[in-house]
Formats: structure tokens, sequence, C-alpha cells
């Protein structure tokens, strides 16, 4: 089963979305906030991680760079923001650090659900092929 | 040394005269006479006297031998003088020989010369005296002196002052020109100095300029105080404008009457425009360094904005996802709804709408502050149930955190704005738990003292950095530790400027890693029926955290 990390301060938000990911057949791990989020990612290796970015201890661009530095055997992994920070400015830093996608909170779950099945395709592939996603 | 004090130099000790004092009555004149006499001379004169003491010096002497300060010579002994004189020559034995004869009592005295290290030759003759001391006279010999002479023979007073490029005048007391130089003359549209004898300021200048002048020099006239560099604005025949640095000095008779008026004038019209335009550039210069420091605050401000902006719209997306997310789940399960999972969602929408409201306020409130249209009544309003209000609410949006509520005798009502001690409230407790993920103790503590009411809202949380603290009741302002936070900078601005509408204070202590307190303290004045106040002490702390 693929596995998704949520990475996300707020409790009601981070619950809604582990809850239509289940729903959708993953399995899921929480974390809220970057630390958690890098201590799971050492420890579960999810297959994808869909994390927000602001958050206190350690803020999501901050965890995929340090993952990006750090954790070479991590860095490949499919990594989707999921933000209520809607400007230009952070959505560029956001993607030039690594990441898959950027996605702006209110989000359509379908669009959400879209965007992991596409990672998976790639997963799979990669799999395949024996390249690095 | 020894010398004697306060005698004044030059001194003449009778050495003519019969010591005895028998021509007492005569003696001041004579001295004064004798004296006279000998510092008219051109030859330096010493008299010393039978034990080898200085009595007298006159200051051809000290000219000739270049010594600054006459009185340093008086009662000196002869060897001391010698030493003193020992660095005008190049051999210490010249300046003996100056000073003193060397074979005393030689009838006819002598005479030597010596040279001075300048290059000055001095004839030193030493003669004997009736009373064992002995007169000298020293002269000197400039080189060149004959050359000097013949040109103060060729040279006239006139000649003398045309070669002067300032202004130099000499008016009698009707104010006409009696002297002036060609500077004067040329520069007023004169061919030669002597066009200008007889006329006045009047022909020369414009008549306020010249009366100007007139009252200024009736003045000195009258008074026979003189004016010294006075700086003088006229404008000269080509109309040009012109300034002048001044003196104007009394002239006066033997008889030390008044009777005319000496003046100097330089032309500084130079010298006023560089300082004209230093201060032009200077003042230009600091207009473009204000203007930068204005850009400089208007970027700061923009950067700030932007950041608020950007926050401001954060904030509304998070409940907003809430929200959204709350209906997309109601929707995927619309075919099986149970009543639980209704309730659950519709909670969660409702709570992230008691979010948006209250940021909504805020942001109203801060608003409207901006603007200066807060409405502001106060009313009579209870502060306790406020603060127990808010409290409740706050403990039901944080879970994870305990509130809890000590209130000690404060009064019972209190005349104050409730909607905007909500608002202050409601946004120090937010903040509170905002800031103190992990850390669930969070403290609100009320008192009161003999002219304020306190309420303290304490975190355990991540604190704020020393230098950050005096800014973060500023605009737009957030600190350091806050980075990851979501939050706009407005929050603390508006508890600030709400607390002060209550004619209050609001402060903050803090230490990063270690919490934070914000104690808002308003004025008794505000409330009323001071005698009433509640029962005790009250304690609430929330039962389940």
């Amino acid at each position: 089963m693929i596995s998704i990390l949520c990475v996300e301060d707020e409790s009601d938000v981070r619950s809604l979305i582990v809850e239509e990911l289940s729903e959708a057949g993953f399995a899921t791990y929480e974390a809220s906030n970057g630390r958690e989020g890098l201590e799971m990612m050492v420890s579960k290796w999810p297959d994808i991680v869909v994390c927000d970015i602001t958050m206190p201890e350690m803020d999501g661009t901050q965890l995929l760079a340090e993952i990006q530095v750090n954790y070479p055997e991590l860095a490949a992994t499919p990594f989707i923001f999921l933000t209520a920070m809607a400007d230009k400015e952070t959505m560029l830093q956001g993607l030039s650090s690594g990441a898959d996608d950027y996605l702006v909170k209110p989000v359509d779950f379908d669009i959400l659900l879209a965007k992991i099945e596409g990672c998976i395709k790639k997963l799979e592939n990669a799999k395949k092929t024996g390249r690095a996603f | 040394m020894e010398t004697v004090k306060d005698r004044s130099v030059p001194y003449l000790s009778d050495v003519s005269l019969d010591r005895s004092g028998s021509n007492a009555h005569l003696r001041s004149d004579h001295l004064a006479h004798l004296r006279a006499a000998l510092d008219w001379d051109t030859a330096g004169v010493t008299i010393f006297d039978s034990s080898g003491v200085l009595e007298y010096v006159n200051s051809a002497f000290t000219s000739i031998y270049s010594l600054r300060d006459a009185r340093t010579l008086n009662f000196q002994r002869a060897e001391q003088i010698e030493s003193l004189l020992a660095a005008a020559f190049d051999r210490r034995a010249d300046a003996r020989r100056c000073v003193m004869p060397s074979h005393s009592g030689l009838p006819n005295g002598e005479q030597s010369f010596v040279k001075l290290s300048n290059g000055t030759s001095i004839q030193v003759l030493h003669r004997p005296l009736p009373t064992g001391g002995w007169l000298s006279r020293h002269i000197a010999t400039v080189k060149g002196a004959k050359k000097v002479a013949s040109i103060r023979e060729l040279i006239s007073l006139q000649t003398l002052i045309d070669q002067v490029p300032d202004y130099l005048w000499v008016k009698d007391t009707f104010s006409r020109f009696v002297v002036a130089n060609l500077a004067l003359a040329m520069d007023h549209g004169f061919g030669k100095a002597d066009d200008l004898l007889g006329l006045t300021d009047f022909d020369l200048h414009a008549h306020d300029v010249a009366s100007k002048f007139r009252s200024v020099e009736q003045e000195i006239l009258a008074s026979g105080r003189p004016m010294i560099d006075r700086e003088e604005r006229v404008v000269d025949v080509s109309g040009q404008e012109k300034w002048l640095s001044s003196s104007k000095m009394p002239l006066r008779n033997a008889a030390s009457e008044v009777v005319g008026l000496i003046g100097v004038a330089r032309d500084i019209t130079h010298r006023k425009r560089a300082e004209a335009l230093g201060q032009r550039a200077f003042e230009l210069e600091e207009a473009s360094k204000q203007l930068h420091e204005a850009l400089e605050r208007e970027r700061h401000v923009n950067a700030l904005q932007r950041q608020f902006v950007s926050m401001a719209s954060h904030e509304f997306r998070t409940p907003l996802a809430i929200i959204d997310g709350s209906a997309q789940r109601l929707t995927r399960r619309k075919e099986e709804l149970d009543p639980d999972f209704v309730a659950g969602k519709v909670q969660q929408i409702r709570n992230a709408v008691g979010r948006m409201v209250t940021l909504m306020e805020s942001f109203l409130a801060f608003g409207r502050l901006d603007s200066g249209k807060i409405s502001f009544t106060p009313k009579i309003c209870s502060l306790q149930e406020i603060l127990i209000d808010s409290c409740a609410r706050h403990q039901e949006l944080s879970q994870h955190h305990r509130i809890s509520v000590k209130i000690e005798a404060i009064p019972k009502e209190i005349i104050a704005d409730q909607y905007a001690l909500e608002q202050i409230f409601t946004n120090l407790l937010s903040n509170a738990v905002k800031y103190s993920p992990g850390s669930p103790e969070i403290e609100i503590y009320a008192w009161s003292d003999a002219s304020c009411i306190h309420v303290s809202v304490r975190d355990y949380g991540i604190g704020i950095d020393e230098e950050d603290l005096p800014k973060m009741f500023e605009r737009y302002y957030r600190a350091r530790t806050s980075s990851g936070i979501a939050g706009t900078g407005i929050g603390l601005n508006l508890v600030k400027q709400l607390v002060e509408l209550h004619g209050g204070q609001v402060a903050v202590r803090s230490k990063r890693g270690e919490g934070s307190a914000f104690t808002v303290s308003l004025p008794l004045g505000t409330h009323i029926n001071s005698q009433a106040f509640s029962d005790g002490q009250l304690t609430k702390r929330n039962p389940n955290p």
C-alpha cells in the first residue's frame, strides 16, 4: 500500500486531509511540524509527502531543504506543498527548493488526489526502469 | 631663580641721586624723565648695581635680544641674564661679554663687538658707575638699514595706502572723505583717490545704504567706540552686490578728542558666496538624505505591508480550507452520512467560521483605528465576565492548552468598551496559544492596586528575543521567534491602541524559550463604585485539558 505523510500544524486541516487520503486507500502518517515530519520521513520512509509551509519549529521549506542536503536517500521522495501561502514569492521559493507541486489552500481534494496519482505513476515507472524519480 | 614680585619693569632705582632721600621731592620726576629718555633710545640700555643685580633695562634691549618679556629680567643677577641671553648667541662667552665688563673698574669703560646667531652685529659698551655698578649700551647694526631708510624717503602716505587692495579712508565729523585710497575710488567709479575727497557716502551708494553707514558712523563719533569687522552688504556702481568686512575707528587728536573716523573695509564677496554655496550644498545634501530616509522607510513599510497582505491571505485561507475541506468530506459521504460524522464536520466548519469572524473583526478594528473611525463607547461592564468568557472560548478552540484564570479583588464593574476589551484579551489569548506549541499552560491573572487594574496573560512558549521586545507593539512587526507561525503582525498593535483608548498601558516581559507575559494595566479612573469588589479570589481552571 502506498503511504503518505501529511505534515500540517493545523489539526483540523490535517485531520481532514488524512481522512480523505485514508478513504482513498492510502496508509497515512501525521506530523504537526517540520521536525516531526523529518523524524517520520526517516523512520517510516513514506512514498509521498504532503506538507504545509508555515509551521512552528521547522517550516515546510526548511524540512525540504534539510532532506535535500542531509538525506540523499529521501531526496527523491515526491513532495507536495499544500499551503495557505498564495503569494508568488513563496510559491517560487517552494517550487525551486525541489517540491514536485505547490497547491494553495483551500484545495479541491480531487485535485490533490489527482496529483498524488500522478506521483504514484512516476514512482512506478521509476521502479520499472530502475531510475530514481 | 630670584625675582622681586609686584614691581613693574622698566624699573629705575636711584642710580644718580642721593640714596639718603634728601631730594625725595624731585626724585620721582627725575626718574620718570630719565626712564622716558632711556626707553626712547634705540640702543639697549642696562644698569647693574654694585652687587651685579639688574636695576634697569629698557625696551630696546629686550627687542635686540628677542626676549619676550622684560619682566623676567627684573632684579636678576648678571649671571642669570647671561644664561637668558645665551640662546641668542652661538657662543656663551659672547653672552657674557654682552652682559658684564670683563675688567671692572676701567675708568673709560670697555667696548666689545658680539654677533648674534641670527647674524646681527652688536656693539656693546660697558661703563662703570660711581655707585660701583655699571651701565651698558647695546647698539645693533642691522644689515641693509640704509636701503630701508631710502625706501622710506621714497614713499608718501598716499602711495602707501594706494597699494593696499582693501578700502582705506578717513572721514571728518561730517562724514566727508578727507583721506581715501585708490581701491575705494576705483571700485566706486572714480579715477583717483583725490576724486573722493569732500564727498560723502551719499555720493557713492544708494540712499538707504548710505543712511545706514551714516547712522553707524554718527554712533561711533558720538560714543568713541570702534566697530570692528562688521559684515556689510553694498551694491557697487555696476549694480553688483558686494559684501564688505568693515572696521571703523574714531580718529582722535592729541587732546584725545574725536575729530573724525578711520575706516578699513575688505571685499569678502567671494567668501560670502562660497559660504552661501556651501550652505546651499549642505541643505541639498540634507534634503537628499531626508529623501533617502523617507524612501527607505517607505520601502520598509511596503515590505512589511506585502508581508502583511500575504499573511492576511494565509490567515483567511486556513479556516477557509477547513470549511471547504469539511464540505468536500460531507459531499463524499453524502450517501452514507452518520450523525456523528456530520456533527463533527459541522463543528469544524463553525469553529473555522468563528475564527474567520474574529480575524475579520481584528482587521476591521485595525482599519477603523487606522482611519480614526473606531467607535469607542465605554459603558458599565464586568471585566471579570469578559475574562472568563474569553478564556472559555479559547479553551474550546485550543484543546491542547490548559487556560487557568485567577482573579483577585478587582472592581466588579468598570466603565470600558466591552467590545474593545474582548478584542484585547482575545488577541492576547490567541497569541499565547499560538506561540506556545507543546507548552500547554496559559495563565490569566487579574489584580488591582491603588491606581490600576492589571491583567496579565502568561504563556511558557517560544518567547521573544530581548532586542525584539521594544518593537513588539509596532504595526506589522513580528518577532524573529515567530518564524513558521502564521500571523499578520497587527494583533499586538491593535491591543496597544485599544488599551491606550482606555488610558491604559500594555507591557511585555519575555525570554526566548521561556515564554512571554503581556500585562494590560487599565487606570482605575475607568471603574465605578470601587467599593464593590468582586468576592475575593476566583480561580477557574478547565477541568478537562
